[in-house]
């Protein structure tokens, strides 16, 4: 088997007395899908910001890239590395276009030197995610939730990433977009892209992945084959056990 | 399609040429040297308030000692050209750098902080600088500051000689040169990433922007052309004076960012000028020239909240609206025998609820055999785009068509109740039962072919059949826009409400044809088009119910052609090929050859023919696909 | 050093301490309940000064202290009220809020400074000492004044921090501090307890200017010093508690107090500065914990 493009050894993140991360450890194997579960609060987008540095840092634990250490780099020299994340609510910048939106994320890498080939690039990631290009001058503050999500997408595409961050990119979507999300979610995992996938939309987290990864509480109650994983009873407790 | 143009492809150009120059030559026709010294003031200040607006208003950042940097700016110049003899012209240069590095200094702490606490903690920052240049009475003259500060001169040449001519053009060209390049900057990679920045600053840096990185250059960026603008004025006035930290000067500037409006840097140039001279005009008034301009600030902030750069903005849409308004009603009088001539057919005028509306409708007679037929012209056109479907069909067929309200001959509407889809169909529905036409067919080009499908769609039965040429039929807005469309067509400008003489001739030859005796009209009536129906056209398509177009597409209530020229370089064919027609005639889209955008213009025989046998194939059979 | 300077300076910074108290935790007020800054708050100061001068003074009305306190407070308490509805009450619900009323107060603070120099003109006055005499503690000599402003001030600050922490539109106001919607849901008139708030914080901005306007000259401008001390120390100590400012006070009032007595009058404003700036990067919430707004 190769070697893993990300390890996560004891990451853990607290909030004052509140352990939001708590000692996790994983490893994400070279092109696979890994979906992570677990009910609200569990730490999921906490052990995204956690890995990303974005918006703080873990507390403590160290996060290996493709064998180094990258747990004490600034949070944009993570991303310019290669790993690339969306947020749970659809971020933009809303006063830049959407080109401009990709734009800027190539300019901060060295992937093209002159101007016309950086917008290239930046086109080609819209088109990757299936952005319509009749939209590429549109305010993205302006555009549907849906647009704006892919223009996220777009825009991490564009840092030409080794793992990808999906935080919730069904949230707020309709059914038929959900399924185009789907589609988008495979493409990038088939163009090599390895995904660390948070989804609350059960049936697109199974669906998907290769593996599954289960938090309660801070911490990993089970990882696995999907199909075993939510056979758990400990998962299914996580989930049912505590009446709301 | 990245649509940017350069400044001078822009709407921009003229008035920025026309100031420069009217600036330019200012001196040589007015020798009131009072008028010059004003000039001079407000050139620098435009300075301080442009570059501020960098950090402010694009990089979001409350950045409140930009001021004290300015006084930082004059001291270094009086220090280094006094105390230590350096050239006042390497002094001025050197003032730039010098307020930049002293400005890096506040990134750290600005960093860290947000909001409210940014503008406390460079609040803090500037009294500091104000503190260190009191208590260094033997470098910067304490309390009473520095006097008798070196001039300007050129080979003895005092710059002050000449009604002050010389400071005048110097100040001109730093100010020029200042704001264009600070323009520049807003449209740089690193003006991008202050804007990301502002907008999202974790998503910024999830991005791979440097949060450090970036708050340092607006920082220092800011402060430099700050600090040029403090030489200046420090070799001016040859005074260095601890009151500029004080909080009237800071009330001044920042009165000038503001009501100018932020994020702007043409606000706040042209609101140098005007507060400037203002406050100057009313010296004589003492205490009450400051109230006055106190109340002034804050009715702005009020009333105005994008200040004067939002004003110029309402003004330009007024002068838009005036100037096409005007347009129209000249030639409602003055051109009526010249669209008679080439429509062949008396026009009216109809009062609807949106406004006073030209219409062409040659009356029922007789020999009208066949179902009334009513033209839905497009985008920044007028119903003579239909002048040969006139010549062929009128002899049969009762023909209708109007210009929109705000194109053509017709009245301009009520930006947010008139231009959209909906209130243009209710016009159409409005037109027909004024007119007593019942059951016609509806044609509509583009923008028309929407109204048209609008129309028809809110009760399929009342109309013989519906044509659209030039339309991509819609489900979700803007989605489906977007995909219907070609992209590398110039689709942005059809949206656009400001459009420059070119942008003009781009959109006029791709929506019809390149400019020819027989298309002038139509190019002549791009010129006449109120923008803000193109503007808010495009900004209210998603308030249509497309849906229910789509659903009339679909179940075939009614007879259906689609025509478009198999060049048109506006729509994406393979989406129109792919959607789900249920009563489409031939049973698929139709398409003419070399039409492009307006097939029935360009390509009029075939046009023609094919509109001609869809007509009777419909009045003979609803369902056209029994006959098919 | 010897006892006796150091007992001086001592009680000169309590007393620099009681008077920035009582500005700081009237521009605290403000901006912990409405989540601005109010850069009127030195003009504040001024005009309480001339109100108090106007009233007491013998070359004016010479109605004494008790009435000057009296009209100051309630003349005060009207003006911030009516300065916060025309200010600020327009931007209360735009984004900009905090941009535009460091806008407008600063315009404000304009209109109230050149309003004062139209009325009072640009002579400095003076309003009397509010007690004679001295009074000796061990051998350090208090004058009376500076005992009267501690023990009116204690009592100042004694019946606001009574009237946020035990009355029910006390208690209300801090309720819109920590969250304005879930205190319109609970029925609470948001729009009045904001004047109120504003009112408050113009009273004790009032009773300041009084109070210094017995130890300094008063002239138009004479409220810029005192606003940037209260920025100072509201920044030092933070809004967390009503008392947070006043610790904060005191100790920026010994620390001016023995800066001017070892390094020079100059030096004291730039070291208060540069401790702001420290705390404020390091704690941006202050020495006196977390903050409850952000900002």
């Amino acid at each position: 088997m190769s070697e893993p493009v990300l390890v996560v050894s004891d990451l853990t993140k607290k909030f004052g007395a509140l352990t939001a991360v708590d000692g996790v450890s994983f490893e994400v194997r070279p092109g696979e899908i890994l979906g992570i579960a677990g009910p609200n609060g569990s730490g999921k987008s906490t052990l995204f910001n956690a890995i990303t540095r974005v918006p703080f840092a873990q507390t403590s634990g160290i996060v290996l890239f493709k064998g180094a250490q990258i747990s004490n780099l600034a949070n944009n020299e993570i991303a310019k590395r290669g790993i690339a994340r969306t947020f749970q609510r659809e971020s933009v910048f809303g006063n830049l276009s959407s080109i401009d939106n990709v734009l800027v994320t190539i300019e901060q890498t060295n992937r093209a030197s002159a101007f016309a080939q950086k917008i290239a690039l930046a086109e080609q990631a819209l088109d990757l995610v299936g952005f319509p290009a009749t939209l590429h001058n549109w305010q993205a503050g302006r555009l549907p939730v849906y647009l704006r999500k892919l223009v996220m997408i777009a825009g991490a595409v564009a840092l030409d990433p080794a793992v990808l961050l999906l935080d919730e990119p069904a949230s707020g979507l309709t059914v038929s977009e959900i399924d185009k999300m789907r589609a988008l979610i495979t493409h990038l995992n088939e163009l090599g892209m390895t995904i660390l996938l948070v989804e609350h939309v059960l049936s697109l987290l199974m669906e998907v992945s290769d593996r599954l990864m289960v938090l309660d509480q801070g911490r990993v109650i089970a990882l696995g084959d999907p199909a075993t994983v939510v056979a758990n009873p400990t998962v299914i407790e996580a989930y049912l056990g505590t009446p709301a | 399609m990245r649509y940017d143009p350069p400044f001078h492809l822009t709407n921009g150009l003229i008035p920025t040429v026309v100031t420069v120059v009217l600036l330019a030559v200012f001196p040589f026709v007015f020798d009131a040297s009072y008028l010059r010294h004003l000039l001079i003031l407000a050139m620098v200040f435009a300075i301080v308030a442009a570059s501020w607006d960098l950090s402010f208003g694009y990089g979001g950042l409350l950045n409140f000692a930009h001021v004290a940097l300015f006084a930082v700016g004059i001291y270094a110049y009086g220090i280094l050209a006094k105390t230590y003899g350096v050239n006042p012209w390497l002094a001025i240069l050197l003032s730039g750098p010098i307020v930049a590095l002293v400005a890096s200094f506040m990134v750290l702490p600005v960093l860290r902080l947000d909001g409210m606490y940014v503008i406390l903690v460079t609040i803090a920052f500037s009294q500091i600088l104000y503190q260190i240049v009191i208590s260094q009475s033997q470098i910067t003259g304490g309390t009473s500051g520095m006097v008798t500060l070196p001039m300007l001169q050129i080979d003895g040449y005092r710059f002050v000689k000449d009604g002050k001519i010389g400071y005048y053009y110097t100040a001109f060209v730093l100010m020029v040169g200042s704001v264009g390049a600070l323009f520049l900057i807003t449209r740089s990679a690193l003006g991008r990433s202050i804007v990301a920045l502002r907008d999202n600053k974790y998503y910024a840096q999830a991005r791979g922007v440097s949060e450090w990185k970036t708050r340092l250059a607006t920082l220092a960026v800011s402060a430099f052309f700050v600090g040029i603008a403090g030489g200046f004025y420090g070799s001016y006035v040859r005074v260095a004076s601890p009151d500029i930290f004080g909080i009237g000067s800071l009330t001044l500037v920042l009165s000038i960012l503001l009501v100018g409006g932020l994020g702007t840097i043409w606000g706040p140039v042209i609101a140098a000028f005007i507060i400037i001279l203002l406050s100057e005009s009313m010296a004589s008034l003492g205490p009450w020239r400051d109230i006055l301009i106190a109340i002034l600030i804050v009715a702005v902030m009020i009333f105005y909240p994008g200040g004067l750069w939002g004003v110029v903005q309402e003004l330009r849409e007024l002068a838009q609206n005036m100037r096409s308004s005007m347009m129209a009603r000249y030639r409602r009088g003055a051109e009526r025998a010249v669209r008679q001539k080439i429509t062949g057919i008396p026009e009216q005028m109809i009062d609807t609820a949106h406004g006073r509306i030209a219409v062409v409708d040659i009356g029922p007679s007789a020999q009208h055999a066949g179902p009334p037929i009513l033209f839905l012209h497009g985008n920044s056109a007028c119903k003579e785009a239909f002048q040969n479907q006139f010549a062929h069909f009128r002899d049969r067929h009762r023909l209708i068509a109007f210009d929109l309200p705000g194109h053509g001959v017709s009245d301009n509407g009520s930006p947010e109740q008139t231009y959209n889809v909906i209130a243009y169909a209710d016009i159409a529905e409005e037109i027909l039962q004024k007119l007593g036409v019942e059951r016609p067919f509806v044609v509509g080009w583009s923008l028309g072919g929407y109204n048209a499908l609008e129309l028809t769609s809110r009760n399929p039965a009342a109309y013989s059949g519906v044509v659209t040429t030039g339309t991509s039929p819609l489900t979700v807005a803007p989605d489906d826009f977007a995909r219907g469309h070609n992209a590398k067509s110039h689709i942005i400008l059809a949206g656009k409400q400001y459009l420059t003489g070119r942008e003009t001739v781009t959109l006029a030859s791709h929506a019809t044809v390149p400019k020819s005796d027989k298309s002038a009209f139509l190019h002549r009536n791009v010129r006449r088009t109120d923008g803000r129906a193109r503007y808010y056209m495009i900004t209210k398509l998603t308030v249509v119910d497309w849906p229910r177009q789509m659903r009339m597409l679909r179940e075939g209530d009614i007879p259906v052609a689609i025509m478009n020229g198999d060049d048109d370089p506006f729509l994406n064919h393979r989406y129109i090929a792919d959607l789900p027609f249920g009563n489409v005639w031939k049973g698929h889209p139709t398409d003419i050859p070399g039409g492009r955008h307006a097939p029935f213009f360009n390509q009029p025989e075939v046009f023609n023919r094919e509109l001609e046998a869809f007509f009777e194939a419909a009045v003979k059979d609803r369902t056209l696909r029994r006959s098919a | 050093m010897s006892v006796e300077s150091f007992l001086f300076v001592l009680s000169g910074g309590i007393v620099l301490g009681a008077l920035y108290a009582l500005m700081a935790s009237g521009l605290a007020v403000v901006w912990s309940t409405l989540g601005i800054f109010n850069f009127s708050h030195g003009a504040f100061i001024a005009l309480g000064a001339y109100i108090g001068w106007q009233v007491s003074n013998a070359e004016a009305l010479g109605l004494g202290h008790v009435a000057g306190l009296s009209a100051t407070l309630v003349v005060m308490f009207a003006a911030g009220i009516l300065f916060q509805q025309i200010f600020i009450r327009p931007f209360e619900r735009k984004d900009n809020i905090i941009a535009a009323t460091v806008i407008t107060t600063l315009a404000g603070a304009t209109i109230l400074q050149n309003a004062m120099l139209l009325i009072w003109g640009p002579r400095a006055k003076q309003i009397v000492a509010i007690a004679e005499g001295t009074i000796s503690i061990g051998p350090v000599a208090f004058s009376g004044n500076d005992i009267a402003l501690i023990v009116m001030v204690a009592l100042i600050l004694g019946f606001a921090g009574w009237l946020l922490a035990r009355t029910r539109t006390g208690r209300s106001m801090r309720a819109v501090a920590q969250n304005r919607q879930a205190a319109e849901l609970m029925g609470l008139n948001v729009p009045l307890l904001y004047a109120l708030a504003f009112g408050l914080s113009a009273a004790m901005a009032g009773m300041a200017g009084y109070f210094v306007g017995s130890i300094r000259f008063i002239n138009p401008t004479f409220g810029a010093d005192p606003l940037m001390k209260a920025l100072i120390v509201v920044i030092f100590g933070g809004i967390a508690r009503f008392t947070s400012p006043i610790y904060a006070a005191l100790i920026v009032g010994l620390v001016e107090s023995f800066t001017i007595f070892y390094l020079g009058l100059y030096w004291a404003p730039a070291m208060l500065f540069a401790m702001m700036t420290v705390v404020l990067t390091i704690k941006p919430s202050g020495l006196f914990g977390h903050h409850q707004r952000t900002l």
